[in-house]
């Protein structure tokens, strides 16, 4: 019970991690390496917050979001909008990932190298459940992705600004005909990709530490999360991060504890090569051809 | 044609070989000449001043200053000044093959006082032996720098083998029966794991686990599992703080650890353990040097230890102002008066005798970091396995000053 919870509190935050990614790759077409340093910020942020601001859990949480809005949408303006036409060159790899090496940096120098016990919610209360003591900061954990995954489905496909993510998606240029603002659409997704990151940020931190190398690890298993589920699409990124999750529960299981990643990446190999449904549903290799509603 | 070419090579290998050999013994009548009575001694001070490891190469450099102002301030060594030249590396071994090459190439340096951290050690030593340049190690711990493939160098702090054998030992005598090891992947966590596992087969012992994960990991569920599967009743960790803490926390969740004893190495101690271990770190102990511990009861060191601590107080801080280790600057500090000692002792500044005084008059040294040196002939360890003593993690004086358990 306790591996299964485990798994599926480890794959909620990866599934976050994966949906803020596809958030901004689904209307632009762009991996955002600066992920895991967003991330980190919105966890050092709150910690402070709670830590010497003495700010109750939700007000510090609020701030952190709105830090990593302003973060996220500091790195578009510098690191993405002076590109131009994004599918036709790669500078964004080199520029995002510049990008995350000087936000690591800063926050080294802001906030110190070692790492910081960041509270569990509710106190790390556990709760048997068969026979096992589960945390209910993992079930949070699980809730919360699941709330965050529903809400972002609901606005993606009942508001105007959903259409308008869809077909910026779809058809960058003709929305841009169409009279959507595109460049408008694509800062509002850094910024709910930035919110988002803030939310996965704290809850994971409480396991990782809190500290300016806490995504190093566990930030390749994003973008593998999001690889295996399908780029771009809020649903794959659920299945992607359960199912890297639960892979890796059983590869702990089997394997010494120092081959675990290698067996999760061999399978997301396998997975990619082999099941259309993951990359290859979001077009990484036919830019330009997005299917809207798989947003 | 063919021949008369290859009589010209012959003469100009010829020449050059003489010319060189000529040089060379050149250099060592002059070399002779000056090692009785230097004019100066030139000793390079390398390792990480800036970057993550720079609290290292600063307690270095602080111990190695102080102790060159008081020699200079003494008449120096042999009646010559002692000079220092100090090189960054930045942790990095690229540099610090670089800085080593400048600094015996172009500084001339005589001696080196380290680098701080094993990877630059490792890839800077060949150098070194190459030029029979005598260097101590006042703090890289990784075991093979110390082998017969390097014999001019000397370690101070306790390397990865000491310590291995020393927390084997303590779990032994102390008679615990199941004894799980612990380490992750790296380099660091692989060399840790053999050297423990090499000092269990010692004690004709047999681990009940080995448990291994992968650094930084976030989950380490699985590894408390694996402790608590092999039934140990005590774990020897050879991990690094923040991983030993999550460790200590995930065994807690599994409900393992009232059943548990900790020991780690020193690589295991990190300010705010305790705070990120939890509860746990009640269970977790590591080891120190003896004489920078103090006894049961007791609000100063013993002797000479107290006072080489007060004078790095009055040197240089409170812990919180200064932020390097108080005994690793002893260490250092003891680097250049062991140097001091030797070529005192040897009466000249030739290596090779000052090496054969390190290696058979130690025990007339009077160290401030430990009662006194093991170096001999056949090991360059200056560390004594019996001086490392068992002490609960966090449970400090002067923030950096461990309490032996009663």
């Amino acid at each position: 019970m306790q591996e299964i919870v485990t798994a599926l509190a480890n794959g909620s935050i990866y599934a976050l991690m994966a949906l803020a990614i596809g958030i901004i790759y689904s209307t632009t077409q762009i991996i955002n390496f600066a992920h895991g340093s967003v991330i980190m910020i919105g966890a050092m942020s709150s910690y402070w917050l709670l830590s010497f601001a003495q700010m109750n859990f939700i007000t510090a949480m609020l701030l952190a979001v709105l830090i990593n809005i302003v973060l996220s949408i500091v790195i578009y303006k510098v690191s993405v909008e002076k590109l131009g036409d994004l599918t036709n060159n790669s500078r964004w790899i080199v520029t995002l990932f510049g990008a995350g090496i000087i936000i690591d940096n800063t926050a080294r120098i802001l906030f110190g190298t070692e790492p910081k016990a960041y509270p569990y919610l509710f106190d790390g209360k556990v709760i048997p459940i068969f026979g096992s003591k589960i945390m209910v900061h993992e079930i949070m954990m699980i809730l919360v992705a699941v709330v965050i995954g529903i809400v972002y489905q609901i606005v993606i496909q009942k508001t105007n600004f959903g259409r308008a993510v869809r077909a910026v998606s779809f058809r960058p240029d003709t929305s841009r005909l169409m009279g959507i603002r595109s460049n408008h659409i694509v800062l509002i997704c850094f910024a709910i990709s930035g919110a988002v990151a803030a939310i996965s940020g704290a809850l994971i931190a409480p396991i990782t530490f809190a500290s300016y190398t806490m995504t190093y690890s566990i930030g390749i298993k994003a973008f593998a999360a999001a690889l295996i589920g399908g780029l771009g699409n809020t649903k794959g990124a659920f299945i992607g991060g359960i199912s890297l999750g639960l892979i890796e529960e059983i590869a702990n299981m089997v394997v010494p504890g120092g081959l675990k990643d290698a067996i999760s990446f061999l399978i997301m190999i396998i997975v990619i090569i082999v099941l259309p449904g993951g990359i290859l549903s979001a077009k990484l290799f036919n830019k330009g051809e997005l299917n809207a509603e798989k947003v | 044609m063919r021949r008369k070419s290859a009589v010209s090579l012959s003469s100009i290998i010829l020449s050059m070989t003489l010319l060189f050999t000529g040089c060379s013994s050149a250099n060592n009548d002059k070399a002779k000449e000056a090692s009785s009575k230097p004019k100066e001694i030139v000793i390079g001070n390398i390792g990480a001043m800036t970057g993550s490891s720079a609290v290292l190469g600063r307690a270095q450099s602080q111990g190695v200053d102080l102790a060159v102002k008081e020699i200079n301030e003494n008449g120096g060594i042999l009646g010559a000044k002692v000079k220092v030249v100090n090189r960054d590396d930045g942790a990095d071994p690229t540099k610090s093959k670089t800085f080593m090459e400048e600094l015996v190439d172009k500084e001339k340096v005589e001696y080196v006082v380290g680098p701080t951290n094993s990877t630059p050690a490792a890839a800077s030593m060949a150098y070194l032996q190459q030029n029979k340049i005598i260097s101590i190690l006042p703090i890289a711990t990784s075991t093979q720098l110390i082998s017969p493939n390097n014999p001019y160098a000397f370690r101070l702090l306790p390397s990865n083998e000491i310590q291995a054998k020393a927390i084997v030992k303590i779990a032994v005598e102390e008679k615990f029966k199941r004894i799980a090891l612990v380490a992750d992947t790296s380099a660091l966590g692989t060399d840790g794991m053999s050297v423990m596992e090499e000092a269990m087969k010692s004690h004709g012992v047999t681990p009940a686990a080995k448990v291994t994960y992968k650094a930084d990991d976030s989950d380490m569920t699985p590894v408390a599992q694996k402790i608590k599967d092999a039934k140990a009743d005590v774990a020897l960790f050879w991990t690094l703080g923040a991983d030993g803490a999550k460790i200590v926390r995930a065994l807690e969740r599994v409900d393992y650890i009232k059943d548990l004893e900790i020991i780690g190495y020193t690589g295991l101690n990190m300010p705010n353990f305790n705070e990120l271990a939890g509860p746990g770190a009640e269970k977790v102990n590591t080891v120190t040097p003896g004489s920078w511990a103090l006894d049961p009861g007791k609000t100063e060191l013993t002797g000479k230890y107290w006072d080489m601590y007060q004078k790095v107080v009055s040197e240089y801080g409170e812990k919180a102002k200064r932020d390097t280790s108080a005994s690793m600057i002893a260490s250092g500090y003891d680097a250049v008066y062991l140097l001091k000692w030797a070529i005192e002792k040897a009466g000249t500044t030739d290596s090779d005798k000052v090496k054969a005084v390190l290696e058979t008059d130690i025990k007339d040294f009077d160290s401030v970091y430990v009662k006194s040196y093991a170096f001999s002939k056949d090991s360059h360890e200056g560390f004594p396995v019996d001086e490392l003593f068992k002490v609960k993690i966090g449970e400090m004086a002067y923030d950096e000053i461990y309490k032996k358990a009663d």
